[in-house]
């Protein structure tokens, strides 16, 4: 008896531990964002877009999501700001997305991150990365514009983006930490920002609800007085085509770096060429020029790029990709028929050129936005040998060629099925 | 009295022994050391463990054909009552020093990864008293615990495995090997005195499992079984971060768990995995605890087993809170040298073998 009193105590002991010390679930307010900018009176501007758990109240705008906001010297300083202001702690373990302006990812401030200590605030090195053109913290209050605290919303919909139109890329913290350490390519992030058409469009809505009765030259009003900024002028990677509806936040594009430095920016077609050339393109669509007119083919990666490198006398690099595609329109001189006849060539020489292109910006820019350093280092045996070398002092020297094979996947079972 | 450690079956044997093996490899691995030379620990560190089993099927073999039950006997019959004594010491101070760098490892990840606000003491103690409880039992509760708790700890390490596999990438096992040739051999030297604890444990306690037929048949399953494990996990490490990130990460094992980045039923399982670790954790140093323990008993005369238990789990625990308090640059300094002259330790019950063999040819001669 007394054998079993007392193992059940040191049982007790055992599962009961964690009840020492234990914090209540409300006591909490969760931050699932954090957003990096530039700071007036200190370093940054640090805004994190935080998630309550929803409860009798879950009825209000932005259901249970909201942007706090704090300046400080580091990330840490801000954060005591933030607490000191709030009867809540914050709890970062639930953060899934570090947003920075391009600002400060152009002057190399994402180095920052280096130096964070993740398991102090219970932050994942998972955590994903993101560049914003406009302001980070506008960005995470367009995540509150919508009805719901739609950071998880915004998630799904860049997986979405990124596997089936491939606009965009995923990139986290590890990802980073391993391109900017092993020095074998250079990493590319998200790029996001905020549509102000849509953030205007938010503003009557609401304009009209509150006041109910205001008239409607009211909205053009909060148009022009809204920081100054204007639908003409916003920087955006859609290429300034207007889009009706939607987020105002919305992703698309992505980061190059050279390092810690952001370099410039891809637009999403563009990084489907991008995510062709590194073997993570799953389908999208491409339109083709061809004679007068063009066709639009749905393309579809079957398996990765074959690249072939050599890094003596000078590095060049052979890219080989077979591509399955089927034609979605036909326009003007490009006619079913015209497959065999021409139109393949074309469309072949087409992503070619283009992934040239998009090979020399990613050159210029120096960085190795294609992961050619990867081939690279599969040439050394010894990695004393492969540190010393030193891939990135070769990289602007390197010669790529692509080569791309399309075939027609079968159009006749989708023929009959119409 | 408790010197007769009760019986035990093969499949209890073989989980003992397995879940050893990868706790004292996998886990306790000086990432810093094990990574500066590259990315080929999925090569070195299994035929690191080949080699502590061909140390410990020579020596097996040795006592069956001398009629010798326990490595105690043979470390007697072989140098004397005092240096035997003294190598019996040497043998109980690996095995407790494996024990102890299992139990510092899963303390520091507790405390670094789950429970920050916690004091060390708090979990410290709580880890070791556990290690303490199970060993205390004896090799019947350890063993049974192993084999209870196999099936399901060999499918979380698969799951964990599972987890990260977008991530893979081949460029990664690159530059390969990495190392020169002279510089894995040193590696796989130093990393076999890890696995040859967990294996050569055995030794100490082969009337448990039914003579020494029966204990080199299970070490070879358990220890073959755990090799794959240790050589797959290593391969999936390698596979998911550079060898870089890996020299400077603390239990790779662990981060396989955090690669996943869309939100759905296997995110944030990592905590909870973690505590899944522990188990074979506990398992694995309550076994080499009970271990040093017996062979103590065996060396050196006392007849129950359960005051040495206490005596060693109170050294282990000591260790791990001194080098939380103010001693920590002192334990790496321990913790590289256990790991450059742990080696040597293999040696003192292989020239017993040796010694034993040339008895018998010089029997043989007259």
């Amino acid at each position: 008896m007394k054998k079993l009193l007392l193992s059940l105590l040191l049982a007790l002991c055992c599962i009961c531990s964690g009840c020492l010390g234990a914090v209540q679930a409300d006591d909490y307010i969760y931050v699932v964002a954090i957003g990096f900018d530039v700071g007036e009176q200190c370093r940054y501007n640090i805004s994190v877009l935080v998630q309550r758990e929803n409860s009798s109240d879950g009825q209000s705008a932005s259901g249970g999501a909201e942007v706090i906001a704090a300046e400080g010297d580091s990330m840490f300083e801000a954060i005591t700001t933030m607490h000191a202001g709030g009867p809540f702690k914050l709890d970062f373990s639930r953060v899934n997305t570090i947003v920075m302006s391009e600002e400060l990812m152009r002057r190399g401030d994402m180095n920052e991150l280096a130096d964070l200590a993740f398991n102090s605030i219970k932050l994942r090195q998972s955590v994903k990365l993101a560049a914003t053109l406009c302001e980070a913290k506008s960005f995470l209050q367009g995540l509150c514009l919508e009805n719901a605290p739609n950071i998880t919303k915004l998630q799904f919909s860049v997986f979405e983006n990124y596997s089936q139109e491939g606009i965009t890329v995923i990139t986290n913290y590890v990802q980073l930490m391993e391109c900017i350490r092993g020095g074998r390519a250079d990493a590319v992030i998200m790029l996001g920002g905020v549509d102000p058409a849509a953030i205007h469009r938010a503003a009557q809505e609401s304009s009209q609800m509150t006041k109910g009765s205001a008239p409607e030259g009211g909205g053009g009003q909060e148009q022009q007085s809204d920081g100054g900024q204007s639908e003409n002028s916003e920087q955006t990677t859609t290429d300034g085509i207007i889009r009706t509806g939607g987020m105002s936040t919305y992703v698309s594009g992505v980061a190059l770096l050279d390092g810690w430095y952001m370099k410039g920016v891809l637009n999403g077609n563009d990084t489907k060429l991008l995510l062709l050339a590194r073997g993570e393109f799953d389908r999208g669509n491409f339109r083709v020029p061809y004679g007068k007119d063009s066709g639009v083919i749905h393309v579809k990666m079957l398996k990765k790029p074959k690249v072939k490198l050599t890094l003596t006398p000078q590095p060049s690099a052979k890219v080989s990709m077979s591509l399955r595609c089927t034609v979605l329109q036909y326009m003007g001189d490009a006619e079913p028929q015209e497959w065999e006849m021409g139109f393949k060539e074309a469309a072949e020489s087409y992503i070619e050129a283009e992934l040239r292109r998009v090979f020399n910006i990613c050159q210029k820019l120096n960085s190795d936005a294609m992961c050619f350093g990867h081939y690279a280092s599969m040439q050394f045996s010894d990695v004393v040998a492969w540190e010393e070398y030193g891939w990135k002092a070769y990289y602007p020297a390197l010669e790529a060629d692509f080569s791309v094979s399309l075939e027609l996947a079968d159009e006749n079972v989708t023929t009959r099925l119409e | 009295m408790r010197i007769n450690e009760g019986r035990i079956g093969g499949q209890e044997a073989a989980a003992m022994t397995g879940i050893a093996v990868y706790a004292a490899t996998v886990f306790t691995l000086d990432s810093q050391t094990a990574y500066s030379g590259g990315n080929a620990t999925y090569i070195w560190l299994p035929v690191s463990i080949a080699l502590s089993l061909a140390a410990v099927l020579i020596i097996m073999r040795v006592m069956q054909k001398k009629d010798i039950s326990t490595l105690d006997m043979l470390l007697k019959k072989s140098f004397g009552r005092l240096i035997g004594g003294a190598a019996s010491a040497v043998v109980i101070l690996l095995l407790v020093t494996n024990a102890y760098f299992i139990i510092v490892d899963f303390v520091n990840m507790v405390h670094s990864f789950v429970f920050y606000d916690s004091g060390y003491w708090e979990i410290a103690i709580w880890v070791t008293v556990t290690v303490f409880l199970l060993s205390f039992w004896g090799l019947e509760c350890i063993s049974r615990t192993a084999l209870i708790m196999l099936p399901l700890l060999a499918g979380i390490i698969l799951y964990t495995l599972f987890l990260p596999v977008q991530s893979y990438s081949a460029y990664r096992l690159y530059p390969f090997p990495g190392n020169r040739l002279s510089e894995i051999l040193i590696d796989m030297l130093d990393g076999s005195s890890r696995s040859f604890g967990a294996i050569a444990a055995l030794l100490c306690m082969t009337n448990g499992v039914h003579g020494m037929k029966f204990a080199r048949k299970y070490c070879i399953i358990g220890t073959a079984a755990a090799t794959v494990f240790v050589a797959f996990t290593q391969l999936c490490i390698a596979l998911t971060f550079d060898y870089i990130d890996l020299s400077d990460m603390l239990f790779p094992l662990y981060r396989l768990g955090m690669m996943g980045i869309e939100e759905g039923y296997f995110f944030r399982m990592d905590t909870l995995l973690l505590f899944f670790w522990m188990m074979i954790g506990v398992i694995a140093a309550a076994y080499f605890i009970y271990a040093a323990s017996i062979l103590w008993c065996r060396a050196f005369g006392p007849k129950d087993t359960r005051p040495a238990v206490v005596a060693l789990s109170v050294t282990a625990a000591s260790a791990v809170l001194l080098q939380a308090e103010g001693y920590f640059d002192e334990a790496q300094h321990f913790q590289t040298l256990v790991n450059e002259l742990g080696w040597c330790v293999i040696t003192l019950p292989l020239a017993a073998a040796v010694i034993q063999l040339l008895k018998r040819s010089k029997g043989a001669k007259v």
